[in-house]
């Protein structure tokens, strides 16, 4: 898109970076020309948006209640919006007598609320609701792609219902072209997520990241001794994990961290979460998130496993920064 | 049955969240300060509350409502901005006069916001995302990505300028549709 001179201009405006010419030079403009004072507002307004969406999605976030299971389902500026919107349709509930101040902002409420013992960033929520199956090429070649063994994304599915949205992941077997055939027995996937927007906090070495996710079986699809599973790994540069192997990941991290496998049950109606946490260090710049689910098996030399009826969905990332024990 | 002041309760929120965005934007328009706007739009609320009418029609609301986010801005220049980047009185009144007439747009913008947020490539909703989170200083935010506070002040305006031209194209569709 062309950089004009009154892109700058407006840009300046908009960032708090104008001189007093510049305010002199745009007033000139919005008197003199309608189309501009049009365009003016519509840039003006979707700044506001942007900062209302901003504010928001991290009143939602710093207001998330320790250890429970977050209000805010996806990090995603579509859900900011949705939380401001059910921040004001929460409000229609209201009494009138204190519509003046209750109606104007959330933000407002936050302010004065005590202050909550950990903050929390949002900073991935994944739904699958994209319409795009993951890969099937062992490790994610770039941010934001799934990729792993053999899985693909689908609606509701036999006895299960995605747990949000209209979509789930539903794990297919436990390969990949060139995968090492003893892993055969789990059903793996991984998203990239490049943490550098967030840098800045990071770098700080205060902040942990915390992985949840949500996992589920159709009625009468467990074979054996089944389990589900997240694990985070973190690196410094992105070649890090291009150079991996799936068995590698763990060696080649900064750090990395699995919550306890978890014995899948067949009740098709509950999801079972599954959460790891663990301190970042500060030269973290990338996030391999793995979910899996796996069959306990004492046999070497299985074929690769095929999944019956297994699933997972909501898989979201949060920094957490708890407070320093006194 | 709803208490009449349950019903006005109802009227006045249903009006003032059908204009709640643009006077947003409006306030943006004029105040350089996202945290100026988020004051005086609390000053704006509290006093169309208090005077509200049951009795207006939504277009006399509209009306209203920007000549009180006028008015309210002008105070805030006069009481607590004498000394910052301000436009003229004119100014003022020639684009409470364009939001109002295009403030119908508001909803349709909102819906588009959201498509066009989800089309953006990963790394730049990130770093938008990143931008406009609270208390975010650019140039902080420069220093910790390695690039300079110019590059990243292009980099977000070339987002807004792709959100503001895909919401157009949203807009041009709906009403075509």
């Amino acid at each position: 898109m062309k950089f004009t001179i009154a892109d700058d201009l407006i840009a300046r405006c908009l960032d708090g970076r104008a001189t007093h010419d510049d305010v002199r030079q745009l007033e000139s403009q919005l008197e003199g020309d309608a189309d501009f004072r049009r365009a003016w507002l519509r840039i003006a307004r979707l700044d506001a948006l942007l900062h209302r969406l901003g504010r928001s999605r991290g009143a939602a976030l710093t207001a998330e209640p320790l250890g429970a299971v977050p209000l805010l389902e996806a990090s995603s500026w579509q859900a900011g919006w949705r939380h401001a919107v059910g921040t004001r349709a929460l409000l229609l509930m209201v009494g009138y007598a204190g519509l003046a101040i209750g109606i104007v902002f959330a933000s407002v409420v936050w302010a004065v609320a005590p202050q909550r013992a950990a903050e929390y960033r949002r900073i991935d929520s994944d739904g699958f609701e994209t319409g795009a199956d993951p890969q099937v090429t062992g490790l994610p070649a770039k941010p934001g792609v799934w990729s792993g063994d053999q899985s693909e994304l689908v609606r509701h599915d036999g006895s299960v219902a995605p747990r949000s949205g209209n979509r789930m992941l539903r794990f297919a077997s436990g390969w990949y072209e060139g995968k090492p055939t003893q892993d055969g027995q789990s059903c793996d996937v991984l998203k990239l997520i490049d943490l550098r927007p967030y840098r800045h906090q990071i770098a700080t070495g205060t902040w942990s990241l915390r992985i949840t996710a949500f996992f589920n079986v159709s009625t009468g699809a467990i074979e054996g001794q089944e389990q589900c599973s997240v694990a985070g790994f973190v690196f410094d540069t992105a070649t890090a994990i291009s150079l991996a192997s799936p068995v590698s990941l763990r060696d080649r991290s900064l750090a990395y961290a699995c919550c306890q496998r978890i014995d899948l049950d067949e009740d098709a109606d509950t999801w079972q979460q599954a959460t790891t946490e663990f301190r970042l260090p500060a030269e973290s710049a990338f996030l391999a998130v793995h979910c899996g689910v796996s069959e306990y098996s004492r046999e070497a030399d299985k074929p690769p496993k095929r999944f019956l009826g297994h699933y997972c969905d909501d898989v979201s990332v949060t920094l957490v920064r708890r407070p320093d024990v006194p | 049955m709803n208490s009449p002041n349950t019903d006005q309760h109802d009227r006045f929120l249903r009006l003032f969240m059908s204009q709640e965005e643009s006077l947003w934007g409006y306030l943006r328009s004029l105040l350089f300060s996202a945290d100026d706007v988020r004051d005086v739009m609390q000053d704006v609320a509290v006093v169309l509350w208090r005077k509200f009418d049951p009795g207006m029609s939504s277009e006399d609301f509209r009306r209203w409502a920007f000549g009180v986010a006028r008015m309210e801005a002008l105070a805030f220049r006069r009481d607590k901005a004498r000394d910052r980047l301000s436009f003229g009185d004119r100014v003022y009144q020639l684009l409470a006069d364009t939001a109002a007439d295009d403030a119908d747009e508001s909803p349709a913008q909102l819906r588009a916001l959201e498509v066009c947020l989800a089309k953006l490539p990963e790394r730049q909703r990130q770093l938008i995302q990143a931008a406009y989170a609270p208390n975010v200083r650019i140039d902080e935010m420069a220093k910790a990505t390695g690039r300079t506070p110019m590059s990243l002040y292009k980099a977000l305006h070339r987002i807004r300028l792709a959100l503001a031209a895909c919401i157009e194209r949203a807009r041009v569709a709906e009403e075509h549709a």
